[in-house]
């Protein structure tokens, strides 16, 4: 049975251009109204809802809060459509429980890519929340999906990194990205996040389509982590915060701006010569309305390599600072030794080394590598 | 154990083991009764605990926030010089008073 999708949108053009660009994956059902869209959402309970913001009487935010608000349709999971690119109608839209956000005009691909991304995450929600299953195994399956949305070295080749994750806890609440934002230039993120709740795993998704958006807006450094935190103190529930590190690797300029949050220091090997542990820690995000970070500027060459990773990887050594500390020297020690290799094959033998025995692992643990 | 101690409209949580995964809701069920009662100071004495982890801390941010829409301050007193050195790390000093041992 093909998944069935719900557009709502009071423009018919778009409902058509949607319904060409999808017809051949997916059963559809349309409407251009809110009001509608509730009730046919009620009666035919659609996998998913691509919903339009602006519409006239009832707007997408007031669909969203009522189909929410409703037990019968409150798992529904929903995408934004919208024209709006500014970050506060982006944050409302995923405080009000939207998964994700598309916006105008569509680009079919990324609209194929998405809608299916949380019909997988969706999907493994509703197993979680009707199957009588045990928690280990319904754990695992919305990992499984979770992992899906991670992007690959081969996606985006000129970002040059390679990636070795080891998810331990089932619901993960490690998650890393990377992105091209242009011609020479690529952001790199890792973020873990506290807690391995069902809240954390929506926070991975949110994450996912923040920093999508913000990379289209063009947003700075700074900004993005401000979009980020605003969005996540929403999403999060109260105990749980992130902490994070973003690299944006500028390689016509040879320069590294670096925000970490509250996250273990980032590894700089010069040339294979040397190492340096950059130390810029700053404040945990998605805990307090505001964050004030501050963008590190370092000079960079051709051939240095950078390791981004969360604290997993070094657990072993402890989890107090002091011991962390040692955690950190020597995973920069052995990143060092390993710089001969070429990065996919440096990044596995520096987690091998660092997490001899994966049945010990206790946390998730991310190594991202990558070449300048 | 957690020993309360009340004066006035001011509160003392003192802590008697490290406050992990394991511990956290015992601190978090008696939080919670406590922030019904609007305090204008809640302290947490840390003298006893040597680690917290990520639930830990996280019940710390919970507790500044609630506390913030109350008027009420946080006050984190008789830390270890490592966790002293974590809350500063995470910039929690920036939003409630620590204090070391």
């Amino acid at each position: 049975m093909r998944p069935v999708i719900l557009i709502v949108d009071d423009n018919p053009i778009n409902v058509k251009l949607l319904v060409a660009i999808m017809c051949n994956h997916y059963d559809l059902l349309t409407t251009q109204s809110g009001a509608e869209a509730r009730a046919i959402a009620l009666k035919e309970n659609p996998d998913l809802i691509l919903l339009d913001i602006m519409m006239p009487e009832e707007d997408g935010y007031e669909t969203c809060a009522k189909l929410k608000n409703n037990p019968e349709t409150e798992n529904i999971p929903i995408i934004f459509v919208t024209a709006m690119g500014d970050t506060s109608s982006k944050v409302k839209g995923l405080s009000m429980g939207a998964v994700d956000y598309i916006t105008k005009p569509f680009e079919k691909d990324e609209i194929l890519a998405r809608v299916g991304l949380h019909l997988k995450l969706g999907s493994s929600r509703k197993k979680i929340l009707k199957e009588q299953c045990s928690q280990s195994i319904r754990f695992r399956q919305l990992g499984k999906a979770q992992r899906e949305m991670l992007v690959v070295p081969s996606e985006i080749p000129e970002a040059l990194f390679a990636v070795n994750y080891i998810p331990i806890l089932e619901a993960a609440g490690d998650f890393y990205d990377v992105f091209k934002i242009a011609d020479g230039v690529c952001g790199y993120f890792v973020a873990d996040i506290s807690g391995h709740d069902i809240s954390a795993s929506h926070g991975t998704s949110a994450l996912k389509a923040i920093i999508y958006q913000s990379v289209q807006d063009g947003d700075t450094p700074k900004e993005m982590i401000d979009s980020i935190n605003s969005a996540m103190r929403k999403v999060l529930s109260d105990e749980v915060y992130l902490t994070a590190c973003y690299s944006l690797i500028d390689r016509n300029k040879s320069e590294l701006y670096l925000i970490n949050c509250a996250h273990p220091p980032i590894i700089h090997i010069r040339q294979g010569k040397r190492y340096e542990i950059i130390r810029n820690s700053g404040p945990v995000i998605g805990a307090f309305d505001s964050v004030a970070v501050e963008s590190l500027k370092i000079p960079v060459e051709s051939g240095d390599r950078l390791f981004l990773y969360t604290d997993g990887l070094i657990e072993r050594f402890g989890s107090l600072t002091r011991d962390m500390e040692k955690g950190v020297r020597e995973l920069a020690e052995v990143a060092l030794l390993k710089n001969e290799l070429p990065i996919d094959r440096a990044v596995d033998e520096i987690t091998q080394a660092m997490l001899p025995d994966k049945n010990e692992c206790i946390d998730d643990s991310i190594l991202l590598g990558l070449v300048v | 154990m957690i020993e309360v101690q009340k004066s006035g409209e001011e509160v003392e949580l003192k802590l008697s083991e490290d406050l992990v995964a394991s511990s956290v809701d015992e601190l978090k069920t008696a939080l919670k009764t406590i922030l019904t009662e609007s305090p204008k100071k809640i302290t947490i004495n840390m003298d006893k605990v040597e680690m917290i982890d990520s639930m830990g801390l996280g019940v710390m941010i919970a507790t500044q926030n609630s506390l913030v829409k109350k008027e009420g301050t946080l006050e984190v007193v008789n830390l270890s010089p490592n966790l002293h050195g974590l809350f500063k790390t995470m910039r929690l000093d920036k939003h409630f008073t620590i204090v070391a041992k």
